[in-house]
Order: structure tokens, then sequence, then C-alpha cells
């Protein structure tokens, strides 16, 4: 065991929880030069410590004395997958937009798309939702094919694909209701819910042309929340909002995936929020997924996910010149 | 069902009470240029004019040595001024029966002249002469007068003649002196000159004193039909003897059932225009005519349906919802199809006001006369009326899967405008400008029956082409080709819509 290890250790769990030696002596009932010796690897903490230790930190005992934590995938809430795409593949005329993406979505969790300009997101999101006729491979939502049971398939999905367009001379209220006719919604008593949710309940009855960007974008959501769907797909989400709007957006995707243990797909540009927001990541560039991963594989390589990325993309893209130099 | 969720959607999205406005006071305008252009009224009025007769009066009256002849045209004008005189300051329609008798009393004065002299101035050369003429060409009116009065009367028969001619002329006097036309038709028929019949009897029995009441236009018209008018048999003669029939049974039920009747005259059937009167109904009539501008309305107002949705990017919303694209298609035709039928309904209704206010709205209440299975059928006018919009809407709705073919082709709202405006316009135009040349292709095209008013109102616009271009066609040539267009440009938009990506 490697003290000064274990110390640093528990130094980065406090440090990850905000919180001073001080505050983690309180809650140890020690002192905190009892903290400030075990974080510089001059003693270990007891076994009794230790317990206390990885209850608040949330890590394992095995884990505390290895000093690292342990990498394991993110626990799905169930098997049961909400998005399962098959060799999907594309094409424009002659050029190959998506070439064989396999992609699962699970219940529950927050998959990330990222990938350059070009490479397909918005691409692959379209054949999802059967906005695009897809050449080869399958798409199935909720176990529906959405070759066969396009209508079943759609709707257990809600979207907001690039910017979210509403009619703008009607009021949002007149808004929600079209979709609510659109999608032969018969029980209504959560509608005002979700207006709440989303925080437009002042506004609700103002005509669209006169809301925010960010209103706009909440308003879409709410749009997208009265199918009560089993995937929400956001297709560059964050797009205009302005920092306390991605903050808001933000909690409020965390509140929807936790209450209702929907599974989102947010598909963006802005790495940071996809780092703080989502649960996979997956990279797609030139038509293909290079990489799917657990944002917890980053921590633990204590990467960012800008580091990842880029580091990703440019593997991929040097395999690439590689085989052409060959 | 869905399609009635969508098409819900369709009215929230694009029903506005702005449009509904503009729409209204524009088929208010279109209404009032409608009825002007349409609904005239052609009777021909003139004040009696004499001087020419004066002068002529006086010319020979001042001469110095008068022949015969002259003594016979001086009685002639002399009395005609008499009788002239009586209603020489009035307005008189052209066909006034005072007018048309005219000529025939005065003929009674001069008659008995030539009596006068053939019994007292026997000797004279002239008269001796068109007595025993053989050969009666070339004879003037004296000298023909004067050989039958010769030739088929005895002396007594003569005086007797002069007599009866002066009972006459002074009973005819003073039939035109109390301007009453039914006194006039009973001194006719107790005189043997008239066989009554169903019309003279309702004018005898109203007391219909002038010639204004269209119980005596109906009258008119009906002696008028049926005159042979130039027209052979490759043009089409079997429809106008066809009409002639259903015009004279109308024009007798509408005169014994006192209910005005909405024929348009046109004087192809021989009915003489001059004869009109203006009914309610008539100008209701034209409600048909009010097509080409509800097309522009939707022109303006529905182009974007499909290309707008794809412009704004709504499309997405809707697309990616448990509702098939053909669903979608459909409900947005369906609100097309709905939207026109409330313009024309709301143009019906404002015909009807600005007709009746114009012309009385009690005609509005009677029954529409027409012949079916040889005879004459009463029905309520406005049912008719909005069967015949009905049927008149399908070329419509013809325009309408134009529009929304080039608005779902192309996605661009500016063209489909552009397209369809255009077409509104031309409308009217090609009707009023009679196309020449190659009618007969477009007679096949839907484009001619946007507006079916002329049709179905069979006016006279609908006819001439009938008749000088050798062409045969009706309303259901129109509906037939028009479902065909319909049909075909549905279905294409249907499929190429339906197997697209969507862009936007």
């Amino acid at each position: 065991m490697n003290q000064e290890k274990i110390g640093r250790f528990i130094a980065k769990l406090r440090k990850e929880q905000n919180l001073t030696q001080q505050d983690l002596a309180d809650k140890l009932q020690v002192t905190d030069k009892a903290v400030s010796k075990w974080e510089n690897g001059r003693c270990l903490p007891d076994i009794s410590f230790l317990e206390k230790l990885s209850q608040i930190f949330q890590v394992t005992i095995v884990e505390l004395l290895k000093g690292e934590r342990n990498y394991k995938k993110k626990e799905v809430k169930g098997d049961i997958k909400v998005l399962e795409v098959n060799n999907l593949s594309k094409s424009f005329g002659k050029r190959k937009i998506l070439n064989n993406i396999n992609l699962d979505i699970y219940e529950g969790e927050i998959i990330g798309l990222i990938g350059p300009n070009g490479a397909g997101k918005t691409t692959l999101i379209k054949c999802i939702l059967g906005l695009y006729k897809f050449d080869n491979g399958s798409v199935k939502i909720d176990s529906y094919n959405t070759k066969t049971d396009l209508d079943d398939a759609l709707s257990k999905i809600g979207c907001i694909v690039e910017t979210p367009n509403m009619y703008n001379h009607l009021t949002g209220r007149q808004n929600l209701h079209i979709t609510e006719l659109l999608n032969n919604i018969k029980d209504l008593s959560y509608v005002d819910e979700i207006i709440k949710l989303v925080g437009l309940e002042d506004r609700i009855n103002d005509k669209v042309k006169k809301y925010s960007l960010g209103m706009k974008q909440r308003l879409g959501l709410a749009n997208a929340l009265i199918k009560r769907p089993s995937l929400l797909i956001l297709d560059e989400p964050t797009n205009g909002l302005d920092p306390k709007g991605i903050k808001n957006l933000r909690e409020l995707l965390k509140k929807i995936s936790v209450d209702s243990h929907m599974s989102i797909l947010i598909s963006s540009h802005i790495l940071s929020e996809i780092e703080n927001i989502c649960d996979r990541i997956a990279i797609i560039d030139e038509g293909k997924i290079i990489s799917v991963f657990g944002i917890e594989e980053i921590k633990y390589k204590n990467k960012s996910l800008e580091e990842e990325y880029f580091n990703k993309t440019e593997k991929f893209e040097n395999r690439e010149d590689n085989d052409e130099n060959n | 069902m869905k399609i009635i969720n969508l098409i819900k959607c369709e009215f929230i999205k694009n029903f506005s009470l702005k449009n509904l406005f503009i729409s209204i006071i524009l088929l208010f305008l279109t209404t009032i240029c409608v009825l002007k252009i349409t609904v005239q009224d052609t009777s021909i009025y003139f004040n009696m004019n004499t001087d020419l007769i004066r002068d002529s009066y006086n010319e020979l009256i001042n001469k110095k040595d008068k022949s015969l002849e002259d003594e016979y045209n001086i009685v002639f004008f002399e009395n005609y001024l008499e009788i002239a005189n009586i209603f020489k300051d009035s307005i008189v329609r052209h066909n006034d029966w005072r007018n048309t008798i005219i000529n025939d009393v005065v003929t009674y004065k001069t008659q008995n002249f030539l009596i006068d002299r053939i019994i007292h101035d026997s000797n004279n050369d002239i008269i001796k002469m068109a007595c025993n003429i053989e050969d009666k060409t070339d004879l003037s009116k004296m000298e023909e007068d004067i050989n039958n009065l010769c030739n088929n009367y005895t002396t007594d028969e003569l005086i007797g003649l002069y007599t009866i001619n002066e009972e006459k002329y002074n009973d005819y006097k003073k039939l035109i002196e109390e301007d009453k036309y039914y006194l006039y038709l009973q001194y006719e028929i107790e005189h043997g000159n008239l066989e009554s019949n169903g019309f003279i009897e309702t004018l005898i029995n109203n007391k219909v004193e002038k010639m204004d009441n269209y119980l005596a236009l109906n009258y008119l018209q009906y002696n008028s039909i049926g005159q042979d008018n130039n027209v052979s048999e490759e043009q089409n003669y079997s429809k106008l003897k066809n009409d002639n029939e259903a015009f004279k049974a109308i024009l007798l039920y509408s005169t014994t059932h006192n209910i005005p009747h909405d024929i348009e005259y046109n004087y192809w059937n021989s009915i003489d225009s001059g004869d009109t009167y203006i009914t309610t109904k008539k100008a209701v009539n034209q409600v048909y005519h009010l097509s080409f501008i509800i097309m522009i309305i939707i022109s303006i107002t529905c182009s974007g349906i499909v290309s707008k949705e794809h412009s704004k990017g709504t499309i997405k919303n809707i697309i990616t919802t448990p509702v098939k694209r053909w669903q979608v298609l459909l409900s947005k035709f369906i609100y097309l199809i709905l939207n026109t039928y409330l313009l024309w309904f709301i143009g019906l209704i404002i015909i009807s006001i600005v007709s009746g206010m114009k012309y009385g709205f009690s005609d509005l209440l009677t029954p529409k006369l027409i012949y079916t299975g040889s005879k004459v059928i009463e029905v309520n006018y406005y049912l008719y009326t909005i069967k015949m919009m009905l049927l008149a809407s399908i070329p419509i709705m013809c325009f309408l899967s134009i529009l929304f073919f080039i608005s779902t082709i192309s996605l661009n709202t500016s063209l489909t405008v552009g397209i369809t405006s255009v077409l509104g316009i031309l409308t009217p135009v090609v009707w009023l400008m009679k196309v020449a040349g190659n009618i007969r292709q477009i007679v096949y095209t839907p484009l001619w029956y946007f507006d079916c008013g002329f049709i179905i109102n069979n006016s006279i616009h609908y006819i001439e082409i009938m008749l000088f271009k050798n062409v045969y066609f009706g309303l259901s040539t129109g509906i037939i080709s028009s479902i065909i267009v319909i049909i075909v440009l549905y279905l294409i938009t249907n499929v190429i819509y339906t197997k697209r990506d969507i862009k936007n």
C-alpha cells in the first residue's frame, strides 16, 4: 500500500466534493490535523474511518486502499434498449454520409453525440426520426422497427432538431395544443406540469414571436415532452443560449432523466456541456462511430473530454491517411 | 380520427380573422363590380319624336298642286300626329303596345279617305287606273289599297266599312288615351282579334296597366320566341330549339302563377333583349362569377400551405409524430377545400344582401322555375343555387390541386402565388375575350370552367361560342376533365412527397 498515493486520493476526493480539511474533520469528528496527516501520507486512517470515508466519497474501501477508483461501466438502469441502430447507411447521390452505424441507447441514460462538422450527426438523427430514408440497416425504437411500425416508433420519441421551430404567430399554448392534436393525446392533465417544469407558466399565453431564444428552446422542450417519450433527441440544444440558459437547460435535463427514466440523446459541439450532462459519449467522424465510452472512463484517466475527443479523432483521421498511403 | 385532428390543426395554424376580414371586403367589392357588368337593364326607351313627320306634313300642306298621293299622305301624317301627340311627352318602351298599333290605327283613316274618293270621285284617272290594273307588282301603297277596295267591295259595303273604320279609329284613340294595357287586350278579344290564352287572362285579371310590369313583358317575350334568326342546323340548332321550348313554358308558368322567373335573355333565342326586367334572383345568379376572386384570395393566403411549413422548419414537428405523410397532405388539401367553400358561402351571402338591397329581398323567397321532363317545376332557389355551386366548385378544386401540386413539389411559396394568381386572373379574361383560335382545345380543359357562371346561367357568351365556333360543351365536360386532373395531380403530389427526404 502506497500511503502517499492513498493520501493524494483522499485529498482529491475531498476537493471533488468542495470540502476543506476542517469540513472533513468535522464530519469524521477528528481534528483537521489528523486529516492533514492522512493526506500527506504520514499515516493511514483506521478501518472505522475508512468505512466512513467510503460512504462520504461513494467509493469502496478497496478503492481507497488502492488509492484509485476502479474503472467500471456505469450501471444501466435496466437492460432495456430504448434505441437500437444497426448497420445504418445513408448516401446522398455518390457521397456516403453514414457508413454502417451501430448505436444502442439504454433506458434512463443520457448519451452525447459529438464529432466534427459534416461528420453526420444531424443526418443520423434525421434518419432515426424518419425525416430521411436510409439505404441500409434498421432503426428500432422501444423495439418498434421504424420501417414497419413507424407510427408506434415515433410516438416514443420527442425531439428538437436544429432550432425548435414553432408557429410564431400562435401562442405557446396553441403550439402545444397542436402537438397534442398531432399526437392524439387524450389525457391533458399533465401539460400544465410540463409548462411549469420548463418554467414558462408566465409566458405560455404570449405569442411565440415575442419569446427570447431561451424561451423558445424551453417551449421546444415542452413540446417534445408532451408525448411522454422514452427517448428525447436534442440536436444542438444549447445553440444560441446564454450561460444562464445553458445551466438551466442542463439542470432541467438532469431532472427529467432522473424523475422519469427518460433516455436523452444530445448532439452538440460544446464539449464542456456534454461532459457535465452525459453518462456516455459517442464520437462520430466521417459517417462512422469511432468510439463509445462512459464518462467515468475519462475521469478515471484524469483527462478532459476535449483531450479524449481530439485524441480519438486525430487517430482516426491519421489511420485513414495511413491506409491511403499504404 | 387522426385526419380530423390534423384538419383542426390546419385551422388553428392558418385561419386568421384578419384574412377573413380582408376576404370579405374583397368579395364585397368584386360583387359590386360583377353585378354592374352582368346585370344591366337593356330596355330601350325613347321619347316620341314627331319632328320628321311634322316637317313632311308641313312640306306637303304648303305644296301648291297636290296630287292624290300627296293628299293621301297628308291624311296619314295628320292622323299620325294626332295620335302621337297623346303620348308625345312620355317616355315609351320601344315595343309599347301603343307604339306598335299606331300605324294600323292611322290606316283606318287613310282607308276611309280612299273610300271617300272612290265613291265620290270615281272618275279620277289615278283611281281608275289603280282599280283596273292587272299586274300588281310595283304598285305604291296607295295604289294597292285602291285596287283592293275597288275590286273586293261593293259600294254599299264600302259605306259600311267606312263607318266601321271610323268607330275603330275612335275606339283605339280612346284606348290610347286611357293607356291601360288590359283594356286594350280586352277590346281585342271582344272583337276577335286575339285569342285568349293564359297570358292574356292573367294580364286582364290582374288589371295590368303598364308594360313595365313583368307579366306584360313575359307576354311580349313569349310572342317573339321561335322566330327564325339565321340559325342553321350545323350551328347547334337543337340546343336553341330545346331552349326555346323551355323558355316558352317557363314564361307561361311565370305569368299564370305570378312568380318572376330568372331566365337570362339573349338574342339568339329570338328573345328581344330590349324587354328585360331585373329580379333579385337574376342578380344572385351571378354568384358563380365570384370564383375568380376566391381563387385569387386562396392563392395569396394559402399558397404556403405546404411550402411554408418547410421553409419555417415546422414540418419536422409534424413528421416526427405518429402521423403518416399522406395523412398530413390529405388534411392540408381538405383544409384548402373547406376554406374555399367557406369563402364561397360568404360570397353567396354578400351577393344576396347587395342584390336584395338594390332589387328587393322578397324575390329571393320565391321559387326558381326550371323546365325538366317537359314541364315546369318549382324548386327552392337557394337549394338549387347551392347545388349548382357544388357542381361549379369541382373545377375550383382542380385549381386547388394545381396550387397544392406546385406548393408541395417546389416548396416555394412565391412561385406558387405567382402561378396561381395568374390563373385566377385569367379566368374571367378567357371568357370575356372569347378566346379566338383554338377554342376547341381550351373547352376541354378545366381552365375554361373555373368560372361556370355563363354556362349555368345559359347566357349570351356561352350560346355565342357554341353557335359561332361549332363546339358543343357543357358543365359536365368541365367536371369530368377537372376530376381527371385532380386525381392525377394529387396522386403525383402524394407519391413524390411521401418518398422524399425532408431537408429542412
